[in-house]
């Protein structure tokens, strides 16, 4: 066992000793002169509300599938579930001009979409959403379904003999039995668009996000002048992180 | 009445096939089988959850068959009471009534009567995963019974939980059921739990309706071998078959019955407790002379294994404690078993 507390040790002084080092070694004072910086607000603004929409968009078409993953059998449910992990596979430079394929201008649904209704999904802020979105899915859906799964389908079928439409079941039983599964879920998709760098630096690299002006702050000007911007965006990302974990996190035994 | 017709539905791991089952009103069905025999699947089609490939449901004469559950008006309690975690006790029993058109405080005086009437009164407030077995599952049954249900199905309400909850449960549905002139059908795989019930006892295996009796019926004369078997026939006999001028001639060795025109394998049944031990006499039909291999006190009886020549396997005998001691009986006796109002014919 102590070989493996040691390994365990190693692992967690592995992910901690960049972060800690990166919170006590930057200036506070350097950090809220970033922050008032104009273009940096405008990128965490657009970061964080594009993955906000992301997320929602995510759960709203999420939900669904997740349930039916969970609760239904059908042919070609577990090719559906492959599909549902491709984006957690594939390398997110390539997803980025995998969309730009369909979404951009010159796209399969991009070019008839800006033609005859003017939208354009490339390029904009629709198109961060889209890469945020792609790369994000799979962890509201896997949730979902994990979730819904520990939910027996007799407490549905029980609410059903009692009156309630299939509808009716869903929501009055099982969600309020699921929902911190789902706000897990929706934590790591959300998570994850922010910290999406890859496909969006290809379907939309204006406006920039605050990756985006990381890269480019990085390139540019170099390590130490990016450093107060990363340590900004870390503490965003961690003090958002921990609230939702903590909300997410049953309080006590509920089953 | 409720009415199964010709009902099928097939399923990967369970199936139901060709079942044809009524309950009267205010009759309180039985179902038994053997795990996997479709007792559950039995269940939810009935309630509507699932829905038959084959075959029609009937509720007082109207049909169901593609009826959702909801609005069947059949309540359901599950062995493992599947009580909703994130609601505490009354709002629980509460939950059926806001489909019912029922005002808060109609729904309040509901929730007070059936509380009452199960002695969870001092429970409403607390949360299931405070509950004991037994208070989980009358919170349960007070919630399938507050919707007043036309019909109430309880899928092993009683197994998960201790033999003195279990009684004391048992013998409150009983109650329940006269009192509140409720329609019940009960699964249970429990035979003790079916007998004491009182009602008809339908068998189901493999997914076909094998018997459907009362209690005795189906412990005196079984119609199928695994009916016997299941409600725990002793001397059991393949029987050959021989026609005759009177109709068929059923037998097996020295035993012998007359039979009308059943068809297919046919067995015979000794009931132990209607064999009649006399003083060796001469064998005849159905006298038949043995010896006793094995004495077994069961409690309130003694079981006595005898060997018949002609029989290929030992015949119980049930006797009581005075009558081994009056009769002197041991092993290696030799008696005359009297088993002709004894012998039961059946299908195999």
């Amino acid at each position: 066992m102590a070989v493996f507390s040691i390994a365990g040790c190693l692992l967690i002084l592995f992910i901690i000793l960049p972060i800690l080092n990166l919170l006590f070694t930057t200036e506070p004072s350097r950090v809220i002169k970033t922050a008032m910086d104009p273009a940096v607000r405008s990128a965490i603004l657009i970061t964080l509300s594009a993955a906000f929409i992301a997320t929602l968009v995510s759960l709203l078409f999420g939900v669904p599938l997740g349930y039916l993953l969970a609760r239904e059998r059908f042919a070609g449910k577990a090719m559906v579930e492959g599909i549902v992990d491709m984006p957690v596979v594939i390398p997110h430079t390539i997803a980025g001009i995998a969309l730009l394929f369909i979404f951009g201008r010159a796209g399969i649904l991009g070019a008839p979409l800006k033609t005859h209704l003017d939208i354009q999904l490339s390029d904009n802020y629709w198109g961060i959403v889209l890469a945020m979105l792609f790369v994000g899915l799979p962890f509201v859906v896997n949730h979902c379904r994990d979730g819904f799964m520990k939910v027996d389908p007799r407490m549905e079928y029980v609410a059903r003999s009692l009156g309630a439409s299939r509808l009716g079941a869903f929501f009055r039983v099982t969600i309020p039995l699921t929902w911190r599964a789902l706000l897990s879920g929706a934590i790591l998709t959300w998570a994850r668009a922010i910290s999406e760098f890859g496909s969006v630096a290809i379907i939309a690299y204006y406006p920039k996000t605050i990756n985006t002006l990381l890269f480019e702050w990085y390139n540019f000007f170099g390590y130490t002048y990016t450093k107060p911007l990363a340590t900004l965006l870390l503490l965003i990302a961690l003090a958002i992180f921990v609230g939702l974990r903590a909300i997410a996190t049953p309080k006590r035994a509920e089953h | 009445m409720i009415k199964l017709d010709r009902v099928s539905c097939e399923w990967p791991e369970f199936a139901i096939r060709d079942v044809t089952l009524w309950v009267n009103e205010g009759e309180y069905l039985v179902i038994v089988g053997p795990t996997g025999a479709g007792k559950t699947l039995l269940l939810e089609l009935l309630l509507g959850i699932h829905h038959p490939d084959i075959g029609q449901i009937f509720i007082d004469e109207i049909d169901v068959t593609k009826l959702p559950p909801e609005k069947r008006g059949i309540g359901m309690v599950y062995q493992d009471y599947l009580l909703f975690p994130h609601l505490d006790v009354s709002r629980n029993l509460a939950f059926g009534l806001r489909y019912r058109q029922c005002g808060p405080d109609e729904a309040r005086r509901r929730v007070q009567e059936i509380a009452e009437l199960l002695g969870i009164s001092h429970l409403l407030h607390r949360y299931p995963y405070t509950l004991s077995g037994g208070e989980k599952q009358r919170v349960a049954i007070g919630r399938a019974l507050v919707t007043e249900p036309r019909l109430l199905l309880l899928d092993e309400p009683l197994s998960a939980l201790d033999r003195g909850t279990a009684s004391r449960l048992r013998n409150e549905l009983k109650l329940l059921h006269s009192t509140k002139k409720l329609t019940v059908v009960h699964v249970t795989h429990d035979l003790s739990e079916a007998r004491q019930m009182g009602g008809p006892i339908a068998l189901i295996k493999d997914g076909r309706l094998d018997a459907l009796g009362t209690a005795d019926d189906l412990l005196r004369r079984p119609p199928t071998v695994f009916a016997a078997n299941f409600f725990g026939a002793v001397n059991l006999y393949r029987a050959e078959v021989e026609k005759t001028d009177r109709g068929m001639r059923v037998g097996v060795g020295p035993v012998v019955a007359e039979s009308g025109h059943m068809e297919g394998a046919l067995y015979l049944m000794i009931h132990p407790d209607e064999v009649v031990l006399l003083p060796a006499s001469l064998e005849t039909p159905n006298h038949l002379c043995c010896e006793v291999i094995a004495l077994t006190d069961e409690g309130n009886y003694v079981a006595v294994q005898l060997r018949v020549a002609g029989l290929p396997s030992p015949l119980t005998a049930y006797v009581s404690r005075h009558f081994v001691r009056s009769q002197i009986l041991e092993l290696g006796s030799i008696v005359t078993a009297d088993v002709e109002r004894a012998i039961h014919i059946l299908r195999g």
